[in-house]
């Protein structure tokens, strides 16, 4: 019975880091981009303007919903709820935290505990182009139509060397559970032997590769709008629309945490192991339970904080780069990043046969 | 009933629908979208049966990149003139009707074959559907080693192939459009 409501508490907190995250993420988005500008940046609402998310999305509610005449109603209404439920159903699959203690059995704080955790995060996540594709067909608009197609062979072309990438990380880790995989980066309290010193080339081509994954600058053609208006969501407006940019923070979120799982030792602390932890507690009288859960939470901070790294600098290189030519986002994808994830794969094969026995 | 088999009955459920939905719907592009849903409920059907990774795999694959590719490809297409329909005359409708019979016929065989009767007890077979990642390709590596080889030479002769006819069918077609190009 413990397992269920450890499981059911882990789901709800791994849809609450989505929640709050988003509206977090409208503030640096917004104050991050006034920083980079030297303007100010919105103030006004609450304490250094905090409370701005809320007045925006007061003020998205109360706007009028436009449906074009022509548009394919259902399908129009059903595609931003599309593209918020694969981000959900992927985070949960993260591993968040560590182990949590009770009634003397260690439980997995992680919404979903899968042996094929990785595939499952890579597969769902693809399903986030449907959304796209759907709102960008039935809004009967051509500029829609467009950012539509860009979006979808896009996200297949940069998903390709995601793939080839992941069969390192695979091939270094020796498997598909993204617990196992942070466990391995760090072997007790020894040095952090996080993924991106021993896989540079898949981090570095996972990383580029989020960006265009998730639609942001400097690969947001499908919204680029100097071209398009404003892309597969020219015709949204009001609640619609901003569940569309929920779903594009939280696809943010996914792969930042994805990201800071497989490179940056997921929700470990450099040279402390758990069981440390654990013990640390345990000497000031705290009982098993008591000192697991403030090792759990301390671990999902750090957590936080790594993921917090990688959306940070989504916000950076959005306000610095310039938007690249559509030709040139395909030769990235097809002549640069695919031959070296499949180069970088091959050296993996070599060097894992040779030094694994 | 269990829960986990109210939730399979569900899922059985919304895949036969989804599927009835693809072909009788007549817009190509919503069509192509319940095929997508049908696939993803499989994927869900083998994850209810305990078998996560072809589950993810049928995610990752038919739903994520097949169905995408159906969807983009509809999606060029004329969208307003465009409309299944099927051509009236007799012979086709007759030849529609025989195969159709003909795929229930055998699909039926094959499941009234399958020893239903101590399934639940012992639930072995349910046991052997759930194969980790790693047992999966012990087996094709050793028992399957030739229908794998054979089907990873199918996969390349169709790769060739498509490459082949998307060729521009001159030399001369190529260097123009590369010049338009730069």
């Amino acid at each position: 019975m413990d397992a269920l409501y450890v499981s059911l508490i882990s789901v709800l907190v791994s849809g609450l880091c989505l929640l709050v995250t988003v509206p977090l993420m409208l503030i640096i988005e917004r104050r991050g981009s006034a920083f980079m500008q030297r303007r100010v940046g919105p103030n006004r609402v609450g304490p250094f303007g905090l409370m701005q998310p809320m007045a925006d999305a007061l003020k998205l509610i109360f706007k009028e919903e436009m449906v074009p005449e022509k548009a394919h109603k259902k399908l129009f209404a059903l595609a931003p709820l599309i593209g918020l439920f694969p981000p959900f159903l992927a985070f949960a699959a993260l591993p968040i935290s560590g182990f949590i203690n009770v009634a003397g059995v260690d439980y997995p704080v992680q919404g979903i505990s899968l042996s094929v955790g990785l595939l499952f995060i890579l597969s769902i996540s693809s399903l986030h182009v449907f959304a796209i594709l759907a709102a960008g067909w039935s809004s009967n608009n051509k500029f829609s139509l467009l950012g539509a197609l860009r979006s979808s062979s896009q996200m297949i072309s940069y998903e390709i060397a995601i793939g080839i990438c992941v069969v390192s990380v695979v091939l270094t880790y020796g498997s598909l559970d993204l617990r196992e995989i942070v466990l391995k980066q760090q072997i007790g309290a020894g040095f952090p032997w996080w993924g991106w010193i021993s896989l540079p080339l898949p981090f570095l081509i996972l990383w580029i590769s989020s960006f265009a994954e998730t639609n942001r600058l400097p690969f947001d053609l499908p919204e680029g709008e100097t071209e398009l208006v404003a892309g597969y969501h020219s015709e949204y407006s009001g609640l619609r629309w901003a569940l569309f940019f929920m779903g594009e923070y939280s696809a943010m979120l996914v792969a930042s945490g994805f990201l800071a799982t497989l490179f940056l030792g997921g929700y470990t602390i450099p040279f402390v192991s758990e069981l440390e932890l654990r013990e640390f507690f345990t000497s000031f009288g705290l009982d098993m339970f008591w000192a697991s859960l403030i090792a759990v939470l301390l671990q999902f901070i750090v957590f936080a904080a790594k993921t917090m790294f990688f959306m940070w600098v989504f916000v950076w290189v959005r306000w610095t780069l310039p938007r690249f030519r559509y030709d040139q986002l395909m030769d990235l994808g097809w002549k640069v990043l695919f031959p070296v994830a499949i180069f970088n794969a091959m050296l993996t094969l070599v060097l894992a046969y040779f030094f694994k026995g | 009933m269990e829960l986990l088999e109210i939730i399979q009955f569900i899922l059985g459920i919304s895949i036969v629908a989804s599927s009835i939905l693809v072909i009788l719907n007549h817009n190509p592009v919503v069509s192509a979208l319940f095929l997508l849903l049908s696939l993803f409920f499989t994927g869900a059907f083998y994850f209810s049966l305990g078998s996560f990774f072809i589950g993810v795999v049928q995610i990752l694959i038919y739903a994520g990149a097949i169905a995408v590719l159906f969807v983009f490809i509809v999606m060029l297409l004329d969208l307003n003139s465009f409309k299944i329909s099927l051509p009236g005359r007799l012979l086709t409708h007759f030849m529609g009707v025989f195969v159709g019979v003909l795929f229930f016929v055998l699909v039926t065989y094959c499941v009234l074959e399958i020893p239903f009767s101590g399934f639940k007890e012992s639930s072995q077979n349910a046991l052997e559907l759930s194969l980790t990642a790693k047992e999966i390709s012990a087996h094709m590596l050793s028992k399957y080693m030739l229908a794998f080889q054979v089907a990873s030479l199918l996969l390349l002769a169709a790769m060739v192939g498509v490459v082949l006819l998307g060729k521009p069918s001159n030399f001369a077609d190529l260097q123009e459009k590369d010049l338009e190009h730069h």
